[in-house]
């Protein structure tokens, strides 16, 4: 790489950095190459490893934390960080944090080693969004698909009842009184209603499903009619499984959660100042 | 190096980290010309101490400059600027305290070596 060649990339990978700083190191690299005269430029060259490491370590200059990261070792002074090919790189200042999952999803990038010319260098924030990544996907793969499943079909059903629950909640929560303790009172009543509800509802369909199914075997002398109240019973009795996987729902996670939360919110209202230290 | 370091410099670790021990070299390499020096000289002589890259002085001479330990001033050398880097009174002071540090530090490692049973 020739000296010119050099001084220009090395421009250009600084175009990010406060024009007094830029100019300043430009200045300086391009005296010390005219120093070192024709027959040690190319050796020099060799030694600045490339104009990417050599922009890193102004631009870790800048952002100070160059200070800590030296080392004399047995053969001279050396920085891990900016040993080739795997010195790390500070952010450019000019670019925006990267989204965190896209950022993730390139391993290259996270890594921090991106090398690409003048491309966005992959950041400490790379890491944190694999991170975040991997924690959706876990959340995530809770969800069988059956549930989602049998969530999507039981929309139809669900909404009227939640509309119903909904409404119910709001209405109590106004009627008891627009204060805390009334909106709290409200909430927990519904929790209380849903509690007892929820169970008492899925077996009661899947009882009258049952009581369908068995009476329509009866009615099957008049076969139109005994199929009908069949299928019924049939559907019902679906309606019913779909109440039992609410119920598992409700009490096996949505309860324990609850119970956590709230446990958790007091203890850290308690223990605030433990917390903050 | 900043003040707190000056002022509370003998009853630390000063060369704990190795930036304070090339700061120190780079201080010393300057000191010895009274009209200063530039960057590429600089860079040649502390290459004849330690094991330096040649990419390496240019933010320990930034920082220099910017804790007052350094100063610049251009000169106009074969029809070109050369910039050169001269030591400050603040600078002395900083070099006179590594000095002395790296005294007490290289006589206890020198006896400890002594003493060693080889």
């Amino acid at each position: 790489m020739s000296r010119d060649e050099f001084m220009r990339e090395l421009e250009y990978l600084l175009q990010d950095i406060p024009d007094e700083d830029k100019a300043d190191a430009i200045a300086y690299y391009r005296d010390y190459l005219e120093e070192a005269g024709p027959e040690n430029e190319e050796s020099a060259i060799r030694e600045f490893g490339s104009p990417e490491r050599v922009a890193a370590i102004i631009r870790a200059d800048l952002s100070g934390n160059l200070e800590q990261g030296g080392e004399f070792t047995d053969h001279g002074y050396e920085d891990e960080r900016f040993k080739e090919p795997n010195y790390q790189l500070t952010p450019r200042l000019d670019l925006p944090e990267e989204p965190a999952g896209e950022a993730g999803g390139d391993s290259q990038k996270a890594k921090g080693y991106g090398r690409g010319r003048g491309g966005s260098y992959g950041s400490r924030s790379g890491r944190y969004g694999e991170a975040e990544e991997k924690e959706k996907g876990r959340v995530r793969r809770r969800w069988e698909w059956w549930q989602i499943l049998l969530l999507c079909l039981a929309v139809p059903f669900l909404l009227p009842l939640v509309l119903g629950v909904g409404g119910g909640a709001l209405g109590l929560a106004f009627g008891v009184g627009s204060g805390a303790i009334g909106i709290l009172t409200a909430l927990l009543t519904v929790l209380l209603c849903l509690a007892i509800a929820l169970p008492a509802a899925t077996f009661g369909i899947l009882l009258a499903g049952v009581i369908l199914i068995i009476f329509g075997i009866t009615r099957l002398t008049v076969l139109v009619q005994g199929i009908l109240y069949i299928g019924t019973g049939v559907g019902l009795f679906g309606l019913g499984f779909l109440g039992l996987s609410l119920c598992g729902l409700y009490y096996g996670r949505f309860l324990p959660w609850l119970v956590t939360s709230a446990v958790n919110f007091f203890s850290r209202l308690i223990h605030r100042r433990r917390v903050t230290e | 190096m900043t003040d707190e370091g000056i002022k509370n410099g003998s009853e630390d670790m000063v060369f704990n980290t190795g930036a304070a021990l090339l700061d120190a070299v780079v201080l010393a390499v300057v000191s010895k010309e009274m009209e200063g020096t530039y960057g590429y000289r600089i860079t040649q002589d502390v290459r004849g101490v330690i094991d330096i890259s040649e990419s390496t002085l240019y933010p320990v001479l930034r920082r220099l400059l910017k804790d007052e330990c350094l100063e610049v001033y251009d000169q106009a050398i074969d029809g070109r600027n050369r910039r050169y880097y001269k030591i400050t009174e603040k600078g002395r002071v900083q070099l006179k305290l590594y000095c002395s540090e790296w005294g007490n530090y290289s006589c206890k490692i020198s006896r400890i070596f002594e003493e060693a049973m080889i």
